[in-house]
């Protein structure tokens, strides 16, 4: 640790925290246009977010947890230097950033080695369909109904609160698992497994989550459960995997004949199909993941595609998780915290057992046995898109539901990434 | 959505198109104007123009910045005193008679600021046309080179004298701040995408500060720049890394010129553009013929060309005093601009054909 390193980082970071606020301060006395403030949030939080990143790496920690907490203290939470406002207008970077973050995921996804580490990959997620669903089901049930929450109250709300609960416990944020894996390079079958794992749950949490809504629906009375609606559910997963395919066989052709400018190209890419996905309905991420996947896997040209990525992931990551940091609602905290703790402890401890279970039962190697339910407690996202989801859907039980959700993607996203990249370094899969 | 789908897909195939057409047309120094054209084009979409205006404070932050870092006190400190005189000579002439043209011309003192943003002449076109590089060409090429800080001083100049006082005050209080601390920050250790992510973010956060308080982006990126090109030890990395993305960075911010100001449909936007244009045009080939500047033994056309920096300038004051100015009077400088730069190339193939 190079604490005058640290010294001159922690200075440097107050004195451009004292500016903004002074800038602030100043631009509350001259009339200006409104649109502006949200970008000069923007510079504030890539210079301040990148610092708190190279702190935490100084202290040990990944870059990652250092620009959520940037986001968080100077985010409406903490110190309110950005406002609710300038984090809800430079959403539209995060989307962005999530179509890149999702190619960059699905591009290090290997056949070879996903079909090395088939067994553990399949193992490990029917442990967590089984084990980590059955048993937050089971537990949270009579916890929400003598919880004294308003909102749910009964034992039909308390199972349908739960039912979603135990949804949110297997989902994982794909985004945090590949920064903290391209920030360290980690190379190795524990990395493909937590990467494998991690990108089939997000499509089985979507999956899951559809079927989930049909039936709470039809349990409550608003549409009741119907093959079309399934259809549906399904057509939609189904087409967004063919414009993946279809996507990613482009991309194939730009490497193959243009293949200059591979950078801009990779952020012109995400951001292409990101308006592509919304404008047909898409699911985003599964789209640019299967693109990923397909110029990695079904093509030579994959690693052109690794290094466009590798040299323009930084700035994408430093923003994204910054203003993910910022977005971080800690205000329900306060209501639920007895309730949220015991939620956390209890989801991290059946990761650990699920994993470690699933990967005994498919003989996976010690490494993934002890380390690979590190890579499994970030929660974001998609974490994040049903709590609001089931807001709208059941505002009674879903509001304060979906307080729940946020703080426990508060503290997941925190927490997460540390232990990941501890597992990392413990299984010896992290570059020196 | 369609049009914002539209845009994107525009802008891709236009990025990895043009350049070839026009490489293999070997019109190179075209490129950029193009790109213009483009964001006229698009401009003619159902979008909200209003909302693209403060993604333009960053990219003349970044051109202000990058001309900056080129300035050397130490090279200039060097320089026999009658190349500085010719360079003063060039950009206060030219500048005041292009200005007088215009007052004579539109009887609207505020529109006179303008004749600095067609004073420059693009080092892109004169460098393709003189590539030789004897010492003659040299100086000449050095000429064209350090007329920008020269431009840029005099745009600074005329701020001071046109400007009220808190707008001054601001804009001296934020040059000096921020520019001792880009140096401190940029100073510290970095990895090389940090040192690039801190630029974006310096950056991003002081043409945005300038866009509040407004003051001009390109004159306070720009001696932050000088700054650090004659104080910070990193300012060759830091150089580098800001010149690595020129070409993106360019269209990316002659496209959003174009959607933003668009093209208005009216006859005074035609006029306006051919007075500009010819005003310009004879100014400059009159300066480019003028024995005593030395240009007279290359084509005049070669002269022709502003370049970037032009639109640079001419943006800057459009973003600052946009509401005061005729509506038709920046997107008929942007055209004569091009005009002008059109001129130029085709003009210097032509000469160079015979």
């Amino acid at each position: 640790m190079n604490w005058k390193n640290i010294g001159s980082l922690l200075v440097n970071t107050i004195a451009i925290s004292v500016l903004f606020f002074l800038i602030l301060a100043g631009s509350s006395t001259v009339s200006h246009n409104s649109v502006i403030g949200p970008y000069l949030a923007l510079g504030f939080l890539i210079i301040v977010a990148y610092l708190f990143g190279v702190l935490a790496r100084e202290l040990g920690f990944p870059s990652l947890t250092g620009n959520l907490l940037a986001g968080i203290l100077f985010g409406p939470s903490v110190l309110g230097l950005i406002s609710h406002n300038d984090i809800r207008s430079l959403e539209f970077i995060n989307t962005i950033a999530l179509s890149f973050i999702a190619l960059s995921a699905g591009g290090e996804l290997k056949l070879k080695n996903l079909r090395e580490n088939a067994r553990a990959i399949a193992g490990i997620i029917l442990s967590h369909i089984s084990l980590l669903f059955g048993g937050i089901l089971i537990v949270m049930v009579p916890l929400l109904s003598f919880s004294g929450i308003q909102g749910i109250s009964g034992t039909k709300v308390s199972w349908m609160a739960a039912f979603m609960l135990a949804i949110v416990a297997i989902a994982n944020s794909p985004a945090s698992t590949i920064a903290v894996i391209n920030e360290y390079k980690a190379k190795g079958p524990f990395t493909d497994v937590a990467l494998g794992v991690t990108m089939v749950k997000d499509v089985v949490v979507l999956l899951l989550f559809a079927v989930s809504m049909g039936i709470i629906r039809g349990i409550v009375g608003t549409t009741p459960l119907s093959l079309s609606f399934l259809l549906h559910t399904f057509g939609d997963i189904f087409l967004s995997i063919g414009a993946g395919l279809a996507y990613g066989g482009l991309m194939i052709l730009f490497y193959r004949f243009v293949a200059k400018e591979i950078t801009v190209f990779i952020v012109i890419a995400a951001f292409l199909a990101n308006e592509l996905a919304h404008f047909a309905g898409l699911e985003q991420m599964l789209m640019c993941m299967i693109a990923g996947f397909v110029v990695q896997n079904f093509s030579r040209q994959g690693p052109l595609m690794i290094e466009g990525i590798e040299k323009s992931h930084l700035p994408i990551y430093v923003i994204f998780f910054s203003i993910a940091g910022a977005g971080l609602d800690f205000s329900y905290l306060g209501s639920v915290y007895i309730l949220v703790t015991l939620f956390v402890i209890l989801r991290a401890g059946l990761i650990f057992g699920s994993t470690l279970l699933g990967a005994k039962f498919t003989g996976a190697s010690p490494a993934i046995r002890k380390y690979a339910w590190t890579g499994f407690l970030t929660n974001a996202g998609l974490t994040l898109s049903i709590a609001i989801l089931v807001e709208k859907a059941f505002p009674d039980w879903g509001q304060p539901l979906k307080a729940i959700i946020i703080s426990v993607i508060a503290i997941n996203q925190i927490i997460g990434p540390v232990l990941f990249k501890i597992g990392l370094v413990k299984s010896g899969e992290v570059k020196t | 959505m369609l049009a914002r789908l539209f845009v994107i897909l525009a802008v891709a195939v236009a990025y990895f198109s043009f350049s070839v057409i026009f490489r293999k047309r070997k019109l190179s120094t075209f490129v950029g104007m193009e790109y213009l054209i483009l964001g006229f084009l698009l401009s003619k979409l159902p979008m909200e123009q209003a909302s693209l205006k403060p993604l333009l404070f960053p990219f003349l932050g970044w051109i202000g910045l990058l001309i900056g870092l080129e300035v050397d006190f130490h090279y200039l400190k060097e320089l026999p005193k009658h190349f500085l005189t010719k360079t003063v000579v060039w950009t206060t002439g030219l500048t005041a008679g292009i200005a007088l043209g215009i007052f004579l011309l539109t009887g609207k003192p505020g529109l006179c600021v303008f004749a600095l943003a067609l004073a420059p002449i693009s080092f892109r076109t004169v460098s393709h046309f003189i590539p030789d590089r004897g010492i003659e060409n040299r100086t000449a090429l050095f000429f064209v080179s350090i007329l920008p800080f020269f431009i840029l001083l005099l745009f600074t100049g005329v701020q001071i004298l046109t400007l009220p006082l808190i707008s001054i005050l601001y804009l001296l209080c934020f040059s000096t701040l921020f520019a001792i601390f880009s140096r401190t920050l940029l100073s510290l250790n970095h990895r090389p995408e940090g040192l690039l992510l801190v630029l974006i973010g310096v950056i991003v956060l002081v043409s945005e500060t300038c866009a509040v308080f407004h003051i001009s982006p390109l004159t306070v990126s720009f001696f932050a720049g000088v700054y650090l090109a004659n104080t910070c030890k990193k300012c060759d990395p830091i150089y580098r890394d800001i010149a690595a993305d020129e070409k993106p960075l360019y269209m990316l911010f002659l496209l959003l010129v174009g959607m933003v100001s668009g093209i208005p449909d009216d006859p005074e936007f035609l006029f306006s553009t051919l007075s500009i244009v010819l005003l310009a045009g004879l100014l400059r080939r009159l300066f480019a013929k003028a024995h005593w500047f030395n240009l007279n033994r290359y084509s005049w056309a070669y002269f022709m060309a502003p370049g970037g920096l032009a639109i640079a300038i001419g943006t800057d004051i459009w973003m600052r005093e946009g509401i005061s100015l005729p509506g038709v009077w920046f997107p008929a400088f942007l055209v004569a601009v091009m005009v002008l730069q059109a001129m130029g190339v085709l003009s210097g193939k032509m000469e160079e054909m015979k």
